[in-house]
Parts: C-alpha cells; structure tokens; sequence
C-alpha cells in the first residue's frame, strides 16, 4: 500500500516536472502544445475509487494552473477527463478486470483497445482546455484546429511512453 | 432530510465533480479579468523559484548569443555617449539642469518564465514593485519592444508579451512616421500584424516599423519589426500590414523596464482633454 503511494507520487511529480522542463519548451508552433502529464490519470489501476481518481485530478490541475499565468483552465479539464474516466473503462473493459489493481496500458487492453481510450481522454482535456484558454468563440475554428493537432501530439508522446514502459501484449 | 443525505451519498462521485468543475470555473472567472487581486500572488513564491532554478541551469546554453547581443547594445550605446562626439564650438549655456530632466528610467531584469505558443503569452520578469515597476510601464530588449507590465508584485512582475491577442500597440512608421496599431492574431510568433494605417500612406515591404510615445509605455523609436507583407483591407479603408518583428520571443533572457517619468502627466494632460471634449459635446 505504502510503496503504491510513493509509486504514484513519484510518478506524479516526475510527470509534471517533465511537463514544465520539457515539453512546454516544446515550440514547435501555436498550434502544437502537448499535455503529456494527463496520462498520470489515464495510468490509474482499474480498481481506484472514482472520488480519488476526483481528488488526483483536482490536485493535478492545480498544480499544473500554478505554473502558468491564468488560474482554471488545467483544473476544469482534468476533472472532466477524470470523471469520464470511469464511464469509458466500465464500457471497454470486462468485469473481472475492474476490481483488480491493473493499470490501463498498451500491455493489459492491447494496442487499439489502449490508443482509443487514451484519444477519447485526451481529446476531453485538450478541447476544455484550450477553449477555456481563449475564453472565448471568437476564433472557433483555430482553436478548435489547435485542440486537434495538441491531441494528435499528445498521443504521439504518449504512445512513445508507453513503448518504453511497457510491453505490447500478445495476440492471444 | 435523511433522503436527501441518502442521495448525495448515493451520488456523492457526482456531487463532488460538479463542486470541482463550479471551483474551476469560479477561479476562472475571478481572474480572468486580471483588475482583480492577482494570482500570481500566491503561486509567484513557489512556481517562480522553481522556475528561477531551472532557468539558471538551462541558461548556459545559450550564454553565447546573450553575449553577442549584450556586446552589440554595448557597443551602439557607448557610440552615443558624449565622450564619443567632436564637440563643435562652444557651448551657450552654462546651467542646463533646466534643459535636461531624466524622463525614462530604465530597470534591467531577467526573463524567468516565457511562453510563444499560447494565444494569450506573457513573461515574467525577476523586476517587480520594490525594484520601482508599475504597471503599465514598457518593457524592451536589446531588439525591440517586448510588452508591458501586467501585474506587479514586490519580486516579480508578469508582462503582457506583445504575442498575445489582447495587446495594442501604438507604432509608426520609420520612414513616413504615419502611426497605426500593431497587434498579434495568434498564429506565428514571428510574425504581428500592424493596422490602422490609412491606404494613402506610400509604405513598401522592407519600412522598419518602430514604437511611438502615443501609449506613454515606450520611448520614441523603439524598433518592432519589418514590413514583409500589405493586403489592402477594402472595407476599412486601410492596409492589413504583416510585419517580421525584431524581439527573438523564443529566447528572450535579459530585458529592461522603461519607467517613463512622465507618464503621469501626459496621462492626465490627455485626459483633461478628453473630458473638455465630452463637456463640448453635451453642449
């Protein structure tokens, strides 16, 4: 119990260190801007209290919205996509699963099963995000063009994560 | 009553994220509008210094380039100090303290955090209240014209970059010194648009484009950018200028403050103006 703790706090603050240091120096163009850090709450064992995953979320954003200069955005957007969360994995995952402390990876729901889930999260969090960011409709469409490409190149990153991490499974 | 309990507790998962989303949202709103007691008050002690220590290990790599253009300003600015001038016969006054009085300060401070790819960019500088920032006041590198301050705390002060579209910059240019309005639509951090500028202006693609003293932040004649491209807006009568500015956002390190000293009074002297012209107005 005590070494999941520090597992996952590590985990935690590794992620969001990577997130500042690195690849929110990633300039590539306004468009591109990944937000790997989400995938601390995409990576939580099946069997994690929905309030927890809340609560994780919560704290995650807050930490996240303390590093940049407007206050909300990170907040509103990873609690949506923690509260999600547990909607998508009871519909994908079988029962049996569910109760026990796997993580979701590329190695327990496969490749495809793993790269929808992490889209569907990821897309959640991107589009609160970045239209709360602009605060505003006014340029519905390049938003909207930024959410896409942000989506596309956290699930690139992800998926490169996953790949170092973790083993593909095999067809059964 | 014990219904009620019953259900919050039944869909106290629910309950929680909506009181999480209603928090976000109220923090959102709250400073949004960024007249409001500032966030970075609480957040600049902690998320700065973490920043300050990253910054002083990853500025050694560009310590080289820094240098160059330290060393370029150095060499302009020693270029107009009076040692450097031949003085042509003499001078015809003997008490100038009445002729000269300092009108721009200027603070230098470091860049601690800096971003080119949101839509609303800002940097924060090491410079805040105790070091005599206010706001509003302009800040500027050694290229050109960075933004203005936006919050000020007593270490540290946000700046609006001039990449972020909520920024209006009062410019001219150069050549002509017709003014216009230079602003950021968020797509390329190279390049901000200048508008406002009347169609019967003779500008070319290669006009430097530079800082005016309209918006009482900058000193006259701080370069902005260059004029690479001109769309000629048919509704408003005006030109869409896209222009390739001169400040490299991307490794912005050392800027300064410019406190004009008399801001206050130009301020109010307009001001004064603007309200005998509303009062002409009602009559």
């Amino acid at each position: 119990m005590i070494i999941d703790i520090l597992n996952y706090l590590t985990r935690f603050i590794l992620l969001v260190f990577f997130q500042i240091v690195i690849v929110n120096n990633i300039d590539l163009s306004t468009y591109v801007n990944p937000y790997i850090y989400v995938v601390f709450i995409i990576g939580l064992p099946y069997n994690t209290k929905p309030w927890i995953v809340l609560v994780l979320s919560l704290l995650l954003g807050m930490t996240m919205d303390s590093f940049s200069s407007l206050p909300g955005p990170h907040i509103a957007a990873t609690v949506l996509m923690g509260y999600f969360r547990r909607f998508y994995l009871i519909f994908s995952t079988n029962k049996d699963d569910l109760s026990t402390k796997i993580e979701p990876s590329i190695s327990t729901k496969g490749p495809i099963g793993f790269l929808v889930y992490a889209l569907i999260m990821v897309f959640i969090h991107h589009f609160v995000l970045f239209y709360l960011e602009a605060f505003s409709f006014n340029q519905f469409f390049s938003t909207l063009a930024r959410v896409f490409f942000s989506t596309i190149f956290t699930i690139l990153l992800i998926g490169l994560g996953q790949l170092l991490f973790y083993r593909i499974a095999k067809k059964a | 009553m014990k219904n009620l309990i019953f259900f919050i507790y039944k869909y106290y998962v629910f309950f929680m994220f909506l009181a999480f989303e209603v928090f976000a949202l109220i923090v959102l709103f709250r400073f949004n509008n960024y007249q409001q007691a500032s966030f970075l008050n609480y957040t600049a002690s902690t998320s700065s210094s973490i920043y300050n220590a990253i910054n002083s290990t990853t500025g050694y790599f560009n310590l080289k380039t820094l240098n160059d253009s330290l060393q370029a300003e150095n060499s302009r600015l020693r270029s107009q100090l009076l040692q450097s001038y031949y003085q042509h016969g003499y001078t015809t006054t003997t008490v100038n303290d009445t002729q000269y009085k300092q009108q721009y300060v200027y603070i230098s401070a470091q860049v601690v955090n800096n971003s080119i790819s949101k839509k609303n960019n800002f940097i924060t500088i090491d410079k805040g209240s105790l070091h005599g920032v206010k706001r509003f006041d302009g800040v500027i590198c050694p290229n050109g014209v960075v933004g203005i301050v936006w919050q000020v705390t007593p270490y540290y002060s946000l700046v609006q970059s001039v990449l972020n579209s909520k920024s209006n910059t009062g410019a001219k240019i150069k050549k002509t010194g017709d003014i216009g309005t230079v602003t950021w639509d968020g797509s390329n951090a190279l390049f901000a648009q200048l508008s406002n500028v009347n169609t019967y202006v003779p500008v070319a693609i290669g006009d430097e484009v530079v800082s005016t003293t309209q918006s009482a932040s900058y000193p006259e004649e701080i370069p902005i950018g260059k004029i690479v491209k001109i769309d000629r807006n048919p509704e408003k009568n005006a030109y869409d200028i896209t222009i390739l500015v001169h400040t490299p956002f991307s490794r912005l390190k050392n800027v300064y403050v410019v406190r004009n000293l008399f801001k206050e009074s130009q301020q109010s002297a307009e001001v004064k103006v603007l309200e005998e012209e509303a009062k002409d107005h009602d009559n």
